[in-house]
């Protein structure tokens, strides 16, 4: 008997413990304080409302705790000259800005715009109909992680060879990791890196090339420009706009450390034209990509359409055009895209008067 | 956004803060300039920028604790408030999310009443100019894949194709060259800007390629114009228009190949240059970063590198003197010529034509120094 109420008082003790704790302490090995961002190149979020932060500068992804409340319903946005509110807000005129990224938090469907300014500095600011608000990057619960540097891990004259990567190029989220493409100031190469969130020691770099010209002739490597992810055929692919060539397709499963992987292009968009922006949206049931291009409106692939065109992935494209696709007229330079919820895409558009708009589309509408 | 809240006026505040932002205003005094018109505003520099602005309490017509969310600060003709956070020391301390800029008016107002106004200088206008252009070749292949701009200064950002201009043959004016990307190819203190002539273009067989051509054509002169009216960070614009001329040849489609290059070693006991001929011109930046010399057993020289001849070769000075003995020549292999050929692979390998790429990421040459 005594033995039970050692047992029953132990179990007792235990409960008591755990009621004075949270039952989740920092699942995301945050830490408080100033994560020190130099710049913001890019911008994504997890489905948890997380932030991550493409710092060129500092060659190095920050995920940042936004503390946003809950909001299943996503108001439309759409403010007229946002770039001229954005400076006005800055303290600056809008030709001293440039806005390098926006992402929309899936928990609050608020809108996170990345501004760079021309001296140099970055900001983050969340903006809605009204307002425009600073995020705050004093005391905020966040963690970080280098980009490993491949090259200069060999070095070993101690010259401090400068970092390969010089600027992040797009960042993305996808099944517990964070993806990220690089261009480099020198060299003409692709980096690709998926890195494990929360963020630990590992990170993997794949290369990644691809085959381009009637027949696949010639095989290349390039900088990505930007990216999304999609699922074809149930099988998950990284979809990439390079550079020199606007679509490749490359398999999620074969993007490992140190592997040497060819992508195959299956689209071009025409001469003097390149995507900008990519987002995979759903509508009638089916999965579309979206694309916000440098010359052109946006333009519309149905993944079907991707999936049918395929044949074997290792095969080479045949003939230069690849994929159809269709123009949305009505969304000419587009610079930013993002899901605002599962039915509407927020955009950023240029307008012929050289402003930059934003507004909202119901996904039935491109 | 909320300026922090603190009894500023009624001096109700907890000592460690009290003395935290005296110790704080104090430092940032000794770099404060008076630029109003005779309100006491002082700007606060931080790394060359205007980062905070320190308004004078007596400026604030209203002693109360409150006053400090009574203020704002908007940039002339504008009716927003600068988004930022005011302190409160001695003075109220307002520091906006990006630093202010140069050559700007800004007013300050108290319950929207116009209270003090301050300008924020441009920076020195001494010697902004373009310090080098590479490749610094007169004739370069049709295939160019890239050209660095090197700046005396930081220069602004994001705006370098309104300042950049190809002329071919001293009348057209080229469209669409070169790769619109953003963010732009800064190197970290963004004195060096890296433009690319637009890949797609140069790729064979892609459809801007076949469309719009390569663009440039070989037999042509061009000419590189950096307008002056581009400003450095701070403001001021280059001292004048910047021009490089060069002619267009052939088509390098090949790799460098270290294997054929010249290795002229000195003698044993000296510290004579080594000097490597490479045979064409190599990608100025990457050539200064990957080439190392080790001995035998791979221990890396310590000295320095020096190109020359338009980066068609280098040399190397040890620190200490050669010994006599075998020696490496250590080659990353991502050094690339100036069409973006590396030594592993072409730009774009055609693969009817060539060998399967190398993977080797060090590529070696041996040499000896003798007695």
């Amino acid at each position: 008997m005594k033995k039970n109420h050692f047992y029953i008082g132990l179990l007792l003790a235990v409960v008591a413990l755990a009621a004075t704790r949270p039952f989740v302490v920092n699942p995301y090995g945050f830490v408080k304080g100033s994560p020190g961002i130099k710049s913001v190149s890019a911008l994504s979020f997890n489905k948890d409302g997380i932030l991550f932060i493409g710092d060129s500068k500092t060659a190095s992804i920050f995920a940042v705790e936004t503390k946003d409340a809950k909001n299943d319903k996503a108001v439309e946005i759409a403010v007229a000259g946002i770039d001229k509110k954005i400076a006005d807000a800055l303290g600056t005129q809008k030709e001293n800005i440039t806005i390098t990224d926006m992402a929309v938090n899936p928990v609050s469907k608020k809108l996170y715009v990345a501004v760079q300014s021309s001296d140099g500095t970055a900001a983050i600011v969340k903006v809605d109909n009204n307002a425009i608000e600073p995020l705050s990057l004093k005391d905020v619960n966040f963690s970080s992680i280098a980009l490993n540097d491949v090259v200069a891990e060999d070095a070993k004259d101690g010259r401090g060879r400068p970092l390969r990567v010089s600027t992040i190029s797009d960042i993305g989220f996808e099944n517990g990791k964070v993806l990220v493409s690089g261009l480099s100031n020198k060299e003409f190469s692709s980096t690709f890196r998926s890195i494990p969130f929360p963020f630990g020691d590992k990170q993997e770099q794949a290369s990644l090339e691809m085959y381009h010209g009637a027949h696949g002739r010639y095989e290349t490597t390039s900088p990505i420009r930007t990216f999304t992810t999609a699922k074809i055929n149930g099988k998950d692919y990284l979809v990439a706009s390079y550079t020199c060539t606007p679509l490749v397709l490359f398999p999620m499963d074969e993007l490992k450390a140190g592997s040497h992987v060819k992508g195959r292009t299956v689209a071009e968009m025409g001469a003097g034209n390149t995507p900008i922006d990519m987002t995979t949206i759903t509508k009638g049931g089916e999965t579309f990509l979206i694309m916000g291009n440098t010359a052109r409106a946006i333009s519309e692939v149905n993944y079907k359409t991707i999936a049918d065109f395929e044949g074997a992935l290792t095969e080479p494209v045949k003939g230069t055009a690849g994929t159809a696709f269709v123009l949305v007229p009505a969304f000419t330079k587009v610079l930013q895209m993002d899901k605002l919820d599962k039915n509407k895409v927020v955009i950023m558009q240029k307008k012929e008067n050289g402003d930059i708009d934003l507004l909202t589309s119901a996904n039935e509408a491109l | 956004m909320k300026p922090c809240k603190e009894n500023f006026l009624t001096g109700n505040r907890p000592y460690t803060i009290l003395y935290g932002l005296l110790f704080f205003s104090l430092i940032l005094l000794v770099a404060c300039r008076d630029v109003s018109k005779n309100t006491g505003i002082t700007i606060s520099w931080t790394a060359d920028k205007p980062t905070a602005i320190h308004i004078p309490v007596r400026l604030i017509p209203e002693k109360k604790d409150s006053a400090i969310f009574l203020l704002a600060t908007r940039v002339e003709g504008s009716q927003t408030n600068i988004l930022g956070n005011y302190h409160v020391s001695d003075v109220v301390v307002f520091e906006p999310l990006i630093p202010f800029t140069r050559g700007n008016t800004y007013h300050v107002y108290y319950r929207d009443s116009l209270i003090a106004t301050f300008n924020i200088p441009l920076g020195d206008s001494s010697n902004v100019r373009v310090v080098n252009v590479y490749p610094q070749k007169d004739t370069l292949p049709i295939n160019l894949l890239k050209i660095y701009l090197q700046f005396s200064s930081p220069m602004r950002e994001s705006v370098s194709a309104q300042y950049i201009q190809l002329t071919r043959n001293g009348t057209d004016t080229l469209k669409d060259v070169f790769l619109d990307l953003q963010p732009e190819l800064w190197n970290e203190n963004r004195t060096v800007l890296t433009v690319w002539l637009d890949p797609g273009r140069i790729k064979r067989e892609l459809q801007p390629n076949q469309k719009l051509g390569n663009p440039l054509q070989e037999g042509s002169w061009y000419e590189l114009l950096i307008s002056k009216q581009w400003k450095n960070a701070s403001g001021v614009p280059l001292q004048a228009d910047f021009k490089y001329r060069f002619t267009v040849g052939g088509r390098d489609s090949l790799s460098p190949k270290p294997s054929e290059w010249r290795i002229l070693s000195p003698k044993a006991n000296s510290k004579a240059p080594l000097l490597i001929v490479l045979n064409e011109s190599l990608d100025h930046f990457l050539l200064n970063e990957s080439i190392q010399v080790a001995n035998k057993d791979g221990t890396i020289i310590k000295g320095q590198f020096y190109t020359e001849k338009n980066d068609s070769q280098c040399r190397f000075i040890p620190t200490a003197p050669w010994l006599a003995g075998e020696y490496q020549l250590l080659i990353d292999a991502s050094l690339e010529d100036l069409a973006g050929n590396n030594l592993n692979r072409p730009f774009d390998r055609d693969m009817k034509k060539t060998k399967t790429p190398s993977t080797e990421r060090v590529h070696r040459r041996t040499f000896r120094i003798e007695e």
